[in-house]
Parts: structure tokens; C-alpha cells; sequence
């Protein structure tokens, strides 16, 4: 498998904002950015993210996809490619809540911010954010606004950092490849509907312009979600969603 | 679409004896070939695509002689001609900062140069940065925060310098 370029810093405001400044100045495909610390660690917008120093993996890798098809199937494998990547090596079964959240027994162990930049029309590429929390102390992580955990506070051996790393660009590596996708988007679909905990449970979506419950039916291989809004299916592509409290993220 | 493209699905229909064939993009063109009939550029954007699509560069739409051309809206036909429009590239919800309760990235007044961040559009789960590609004046914004935008809708005209 090719190996990436890899490029390591001690502190940035966000791998991702490194990462996309690469992109623009014509950087190799599959570069990874990672780092220490985050000063302005951001999940979507802006919503700040937890970067401690050394207690965290913060890495960005940056992708130019010639398919089109896989612009859309970036929405959805980079959290089945880190899901994976924690299994292969701790053996633990993280779950997915929509649209790019990574949960461990209803709290959230990490998250996906994937980027691009268009000039006018033209993609120049993306880039896919990775944030998990490794190391942090409980009393880190209850300031947060959501219910969050550290992979190191359930996991029975030692998460070493570096050795996740990668895997996650080796699992990443397994969906996409050299510009193209490896595995079919109907495939990929499958799987992060099989890794959600939320699916045929009823969540609470909002909206700019409105909040309501519905049943969570799945994504589609757009990236879509599919949602029994009171008996009518429909199909949105963003959107915050929570869980109710009966449907907790097992 | 280009040109050489459509001709190859006009050559493909005849071949296969195929009637009708109707090629969606990602962004959300739509082209319908019939077969005896009149080649048909479809420009309203799809919400999003449900079927494999072709792989096709973000190429500026090509229009047939038949086609039907979308009209712009009011607003921009009654614009300076000299005034240049920046589309949306792909169906989606347009922001106009990068934050809620961030300043935007720009307002009608100001001047913008390439490389600089004009909005973000979400789609599929994506935080597309929109840069300019011209320098110039922002005239107009036509589009509000969080609305959602169709591909090819125009959102800013700007007068270049």
C-alpha cells in the first residue's frame, strides 16, 4: 500500500486548517497531518473540540478524488475506517451516531469534520478530520456539552497512540485508494448502518428552521438520512440529530 | 455536460437500440436522450443523487438548442450585464460565516480577490469552502444564511475590477 506523507507538529490551531492550506498549494494526495495539540480544535461549525495537549489523536488527511462518486461516499466511510481501526486493535466496538459522531455506550469518544475547498466550481479536494479521545480523565471531559469518554477509561489495554494512527490510514486506505474508491458505495452504506446506534430509533432532529422527532430509517449511499417524520419518508442532508431518551446509543 | 459526451450517449443509444436514456450527474444535471427524439438538457438540480452517477467534471453546462433555458431570477436580470454571477456548484444549504454567531466571511461592499472564503456550502455531510476565482466588488448577495441552494443557483454578483 502506498504510505503517506506524513507531516507532525507539536501544536496547531487545527490539523484540518493546516491540511487545507496544503490543499490549496497542490500538497500530495493522502498527506497526514497530525499533532499533539489543537488550540482551536473545531467539530462542524466551529462547535470548539477538546485538543489537550498529548491526551488526544488530531490528525487530517487531505484527498483529491477524480471520481465525483467519491466526494459523497467521504461523507460516510472515514467513521467506519476509524470503527475498524479500534476494533482491529483493542477489540472494542465503537458505534456511529449520524452525521459524523463516533460513541462508545451513548457517549461520544470522537468525531469526523471533512472539509473541501472549491474554487467557484472546481473541487481542489478534501479534507477528513479525525478527533478521538484517548487519554483524558473523566474530570477532562465533564465540561463538555455532550456525554463524552475517553477510549482509554473502558478499554482493557493500553491505546497507543501512534499504532492507531496507523491503522486508521491503513483502514482508510481500504475503502479509497489512488484517487478511486475500493469498495462499492452500496457497501459502504451497509456497513455504517450496521455500525449506527441509532437505527429504527427515534432521534430529535434540528434544523436552522425547525426541530422535530422522527424515526431514524438509515442513510443512503449519498450520504442522505432517511427519516419516518410521522408516518412520511423523507431525506435530509443536514442537521443536527439527538437521541431521545429512550433511544441511548448501545 | 461536453459536447463529445453527449455524443457518445447519442452513439450509444443507437447502437444498443436503446429508446431512452437519462444520465444524472452529481451535481445534479440532468441529461435525457430519446431515441427519434430531441435531445433534452434537464438544468433543475436534482436534491441529491439516488442512482450511481456518472462520473462527470464540474465542467460549466453545456445547452443544447432544445433546452429549455432555466430564467434567472428577477433580481439578476435586471442587474448591470457587466456584472459577473458566482453560482453555487452542487445542491446544498449555503452559510454565510463560519460559525453561527461568527461575522461572514463577506458583505456587499467588499472587495474579494482569488483565494478568498465568499461562504460554505453543506452538503452530504461536507463543509464545502466557496473561494473566489476573480477579483473584484461584492454588488450583491443574493442568497440567505442557511438556506438551501440548488446547483448552478446564483449567490453573489460581484464587479470585477
Amino acid at each position: 500500500m502506498k504510505e503517506p506523507q506524513i507531516i507532525q507538529y507539536q501544536r496547531v490551531t487545527s490539523t484540518n486548517d493546516v491540511a487545507k492550506m496544503l490543499l490549496r498549494n497542490q500538497c500530495s494526495e493522502e498527506t497526514l497531518i497530525t499533532a499533539e495539540e489543537q488550540t482551536h480544535g473545531r467539530g462542524r461549525h466551529q462547535r470548539r473540540w477538546f485538543s489537550a495537549k498529548g491526551l488526544g489523536l488530531y490528525m487530517s488527511l487531505i484527498y483529491k478524488p477524480v471520481q465525483m462518486e467519491a466526494y459523497s461516499a467521504f461523507a460516510l466511510f472515514p467513521a467506519c475506517a476509524v470503527s475498524r481501526a479500534v476494533k482491529n486493535l483493542s477489540g472494542i466496538q465503537l458505534k456511529l451516531k449520524w452525521p459524523n459522531d463516533i460513541m462508545y455506550d451513548g457517549n461520544k469518544v470522537g468525531g469526523i469534520l471533512i472539509e473541501s475547498v472549491f474554487k467557484q466550481t472546481h473541487p481542489l479536494g478534501l479534507v477528513v478530520g479525525m478527533g478521538l479521545n484517548l487519554y483524558h480523565q473523566n474530570e477532562d471531559l465533564t465540561r463538555l456539552p455532550q456525554k463524552s469518554v475517553s477510549l482509554s477509561s473502558f478499554s482493557k489495554q493500553k491505546i497507543d497512540k501512534n499504532a492507531l494512527m496507523t491503522e486508521i490510514v491503513h483502514q482508510m486506505q481500504s475503502y479509497y485508494s489512488r484517487g478511486r474508491l475500493c469498495i462499492d458505495p452500496d457497501r459502504i452504506c451497509r456497513e455504517w448502518n450496521q455500525l449506527c446506534c441509532h437505527l429504527f430509533k427515534s432521534v430529535t432532529i434540528s434544523t436552522h428552521t425547525e426541530t422535530y422527532t422522527a424515526i431514524f430509517k438509515g442513510i443512503r449511499r449519498d450520504g442522505g438520512a432517511i427519516l419516518d417524520k410521522q408516518g412520511q419518508e423523507i431525506i435530509i442532508y443536514s442537521g443536527e440529530c439527538s437521541l431521545s431518551e429512550m433511544s441511548a446509543c448501545f | 455536460m461536453h459536447v463529445q459526451k453527449i455524443r457518445e450517449l447519442v452513439k450509444l443509444v443507437h447502437e444498443f437500440d436503446i429508446g431512452e436514456i437519462q444520465v444524472k450527474s452529481w451535481w445534479g444535471k440532468k441529461v435525457t436522450i430519446k431515441k427519434n427524439g430531441s435531445l433534452r438538457v434537464d438544468k433543475r438540480p436534482v436534491s441529491a443523487p439516488n442512482t450511481a452517477p456518472v462520473v462527470l467534471e464540474p465542467e460549466q453546462p453545456s445547452v443544447a438548442p432544445e433546452s429549455k433555458p432555466v430564467p434567472p431570477p428577477e433580481k439578476v436580470r435586471e442587474e448591470d450585464e457587466k456584472l459577473i454571477k458566482i453560482n453555487s456548484p452542487m445542491v446544498g444549504t449555503y452559510y454565510s460565516s463560519p460559525a453561527p454567531d461568527a461575522d461572514p466571511y463577506i458583505n456587499e461592499g467588499d472587495k474579494i480577490s482569488p483565494g478568498k472564503v465568499l461562504c460554505i456550502i453543506e452538503a452530504m455531510k461536507l463543509m464545502n469552502e466557496i473561494e473566489a476565482e476573480i477579483s473584484g466588488r461584492i454588488e450583491k448577495i443574493l442568497v440567505e444564511n442557511s438556506q438551501p441552494v440548488e446547483y448552478n443557483q446564483p449567490l453573489f454578483l460581484v464587479k470585477p475590477d
